[in-house]
């Protein structure tokens, strides 16, 4: 019932449903790396604006900061080599167009372009490339000991492992190439004539959007040739670096029949990628008052307790129904459960109260 | 809000950060406005099946479907919605065929901002404006941050075109979107942190980007008040020890020390957590500043037999909408 073993790898990635919890969950497993004494970055994607406080977070700027010691000392911790970052999609995405365009101007008209800036920001799956892409990043910086990542709530549970590949293959754009030419001098409009059908399309098309967004887009696809293949080249060792020995991968998930749908497909099409399962993480489970059920009380007030005790108990049963279909799916010693808090994670103190309850019965090297 | 004010829309646009119950809330609506002898149309969009899980009946087509005595369902991708643009527009079934197997309809519905948007928010016009077949629609969206950029979309389509089919379009559901007397945006959030800032600054991005207004908050799942006896909640407000949780009358069966424990456990539990709602709903309430109403709905305790809990939650929303002039 720990989740040790997420923590033997150099890179941690927390996946599951939205509103479970993950964010936290991924600040509490590098908030343990760190006090451990690893060297600890961890990008999170939009934490609460407590946790970010309590991180020393920042917007915007798309970098790692440390977390300050004194954040540490207030909690009556060791200071511990932990940095965070809040991920910035668009600026992740200009990064890399600026790393692979051969020349400045080619970066510039590329994200002046309308289409690229459509895409880079609204995509579905560029959050999730973006989040692999930053990973990469700091991987190879070799910085750090210990990275965690949190993944945007995505609405098919492993885009993040497909989107750089699903990106790279429509940034190629092969069928729209072939349809579509850099307009060069003008007067024969934004396309040239490779067949009769295709002409007779893309009339239909520009009919419909419009001939300045055709030529936004045959702009940016012009531009983006030659890069290309830097992109896929990367996008290549981003999905070698997920299913390498050192990547564990802990699913987080909360007790209600919808996540638990979400983490079983997760789970199984993890083992078919032949990821490094590290753990499963239930968050927001109501915690049990053992023995506060039964005959009444004897006060108005025990008496009234005790109703709200049982309809608790039926609340924690339902919510075991709900997780019954993992247990086949996921051995119980990879089980972590973290109950309901009774307040929000404000402080390095609470995350760390998350940190010890997911680490419970490990041993703890660097804190004796 | 008032129920006039939900039954009297044509279209009730449901948004709120995952995991907070939107589907849950809209499936509810859907089956309040359905008693009300209404023909109700429930859509989800790209990427979803939370409907059809919820109700426990087949996933969704783009053709709706009754699932519900008076309540119908679809789910509205853009690739559908364009190969029916194409169809209903241009005759063209010739061309929208193969369009659809091609990966040429992933780039044109992405070659234009909010191209993709516009036309599931065009099929909807269509089902509801257009031909008139339901009385009222409730859109299930996806997270709150899309469903800005995606009713924000004709607007955004417009001042890139002005000319052609599209843009008429584009206008047409534009127009209809920003008649209050037709559409109303309800979101739906929890009294945590998080959802309720999203929700304080969806309702801020809506106003300032799409121009359009938050009618209603649902705050779902509130644990409801202790009791109804100001002395009771007082009595649990005091409760500081597990001792205070014995009878003191002689007589009277003594609590075993593990019992107290554990119900003073629970009490401490309950009052925490409901404290916290409270403080999360009041900085909602807050940042409404009344611009929107507030529907409270209880977390329901209970075995979680789906049919049952929208039943009820459907009863509490029209309960509060009726005590609203």
């Amino acid at each position: 019932m720990s989740l040790e073993s997420a923590l033997d790898g150099q890179i941690v990635i927390c996946a599951g449903p939205g509103g479970v919890g993950k964010t936290t969950v991924s600040a509490a497993i590098a908030m343990e790396g760190a006090l451990r004494g690893r060297q600890t970055c961890v990008v999170t994607i939009d934490p609460a604006k407590r946790l970010a406080d309590a991180l020393g977070l920042e917007a915007l700027s798309n970098q790692p900061h440390r977390v300050p010691a004194e954040a540490f000392e207030a909690a009556g911790l060791p200071a511990a080599p932990l940095d965070a970052m809040m991920l910035d999609t668009k600026t992740t995405f200009d990064d890399l167009v600026h790393r692979y365009a051969k020349t400045e101007d080619r970066a510039r008209s590329i994200i002046d372009n309308r289409f690229y800036q459509a895409i880079s920001g609204a995509l579905s799956g560029t959050h999730e490339y973006m989040a692999m892409e930053k990973l990469y990043e700091l991987y190879w910086m070799g910085n750090y000991d210990l990275i965690v990542i949190d993944t945007p709530p995505t609405r098919n549970a492993l885009d993040f492992l497909d989107a750089p590949k699903r990106m790279t293959s429509f940034l190629e754009g092969k069928l729209l190439k072939w349809f579509l030419v850099p307009a060069v001098g003008g007067g024969r409009g934004v396309f040239r004539a490779m067949n009769l059908a295709a002409v007779a399309f893309l009339r239909v098309v520009q009919k419909v959007i419009g001939a300045e967004a055709l030529k936004d887009t045959a702009d940016f696809f012009a531009n983006f040739e030659g890069m290309y293949d830097g992109f896929k080249e990367r996008a290549q060792a981003v999905y070698e670096l997920l299913r390498q020995d050192l990547t564990r991968f802990v699913v987080v998930v909360s007790p209600t029949d919808q996540a638990v749908e979400e983490a079983l497909f997760l789970v199984s099409s993890m083992a078919s990628h032949h990821l490094h399962f590290g753990g499963l993480v239930v968050n927001r489970i109501h915690p049990r008052f053992k023995g506060a059920g039964g005959e009444p009380a004897g006060t108005p007030l025990g008496d009234r307790l005790v109703q709200i005790a049982e309809e608790f108990e039926q609340v924690r049963l339902r919510e075991e129904q709900s997780l019954k279909r993992l247990e086949s799916e996921v051995p119980s010693r990879r089980w972590v459960r973290i109950p309901y808090m009774n307040t929000d994670v404000a402080n390095l103190s609470s995350l760390n109260e998350v940190a010890e309850t997911i680490f419970a019965g490990s041993e703890h090297l660097a804190r004796d | 809000m008032s129920l006039d004010a939900i039954l009297d829309r044509r279209l009730l646009i449901i948004s709120g950060k995952g995991g907070v119950g939107k589907t849950t809330i809209s499936a509810a609506l859907g089956m309040m406005a359905a008693r009300h002898g209404l023909r109700v149309l429930v859509a989800e969009v790209e990427g979803k099946n939370a409907i059809s899980h919820l109700l426990g009946v087949p996933p969704l087509t783009s053709e709706p479907r009754e699932v519900r005595p008076g309540l119908w369902a679809m789910h509205v991708s853009p690739e559908e919605a364009l190969r029916e643009y194409f169809e209903v527009q241009f005759h063209a079934k010739r061309v929208a065929r193969p369009l659809v197997a091609s990966q040429l309809v992933y780039f044109v519905t992405h070659a234009a901002p909010g191209l993709r948007d516009i036309l599931m928010l065009g099929k909807i016009w269509y089902q509801v404006a257009r031909k008139g077949e339901f009385d009222m629609a409730l859109l299930d969206t996806p997270a709150a941050g899309h469903a800005v950029s995606m009713l924000r979309s004709p607007e955004g389509f417009l001042e890139a075109v002005q000319v052609g089919t599209l843009a008429n379009q584009a206008k047409r559901v534009s127009d209809w979107l920003h008649d209050p007397e037709q559409v109303a945006i309800h979101l739906v959030s929890l009294a945590e942190e998080t959802p309720v800032k999203e929700t304080l600054e969806t309702a801020r991005l809506m106003e300032e980007r799409v121009h359009m207004h938050v009618d209603c908050v649902h705050m779902n799942m509130l644990y409801p008040p202790f009791a109804e006896d100001p002395a009771l909640n007082a009595a649990l407000d005091r409760m500081k020890t597990p001792r205070g949780l014995r009878p003191r009358a002689k007589g009277t069966e003594v609590l075993s020390d593990d019992r107290a424990q554990a119900l003073f456990a629970c009490g401490e539990f309950y009052r925490d957590r409901r404290a916290m709602q409270q403080e999360h709903r009041g900085r909602l309430v807050e940042g409404l500043g009344g611009s929107a109403s507030v529907v409270d709905l209880p977390f329901l305790f209970g075995d979680g037999f789906a049919g049952k809990e929208l039943d009820l939650l459907a009863d509490v929303i029209e309960e509060q909408a009726s005590a609203t002039p």
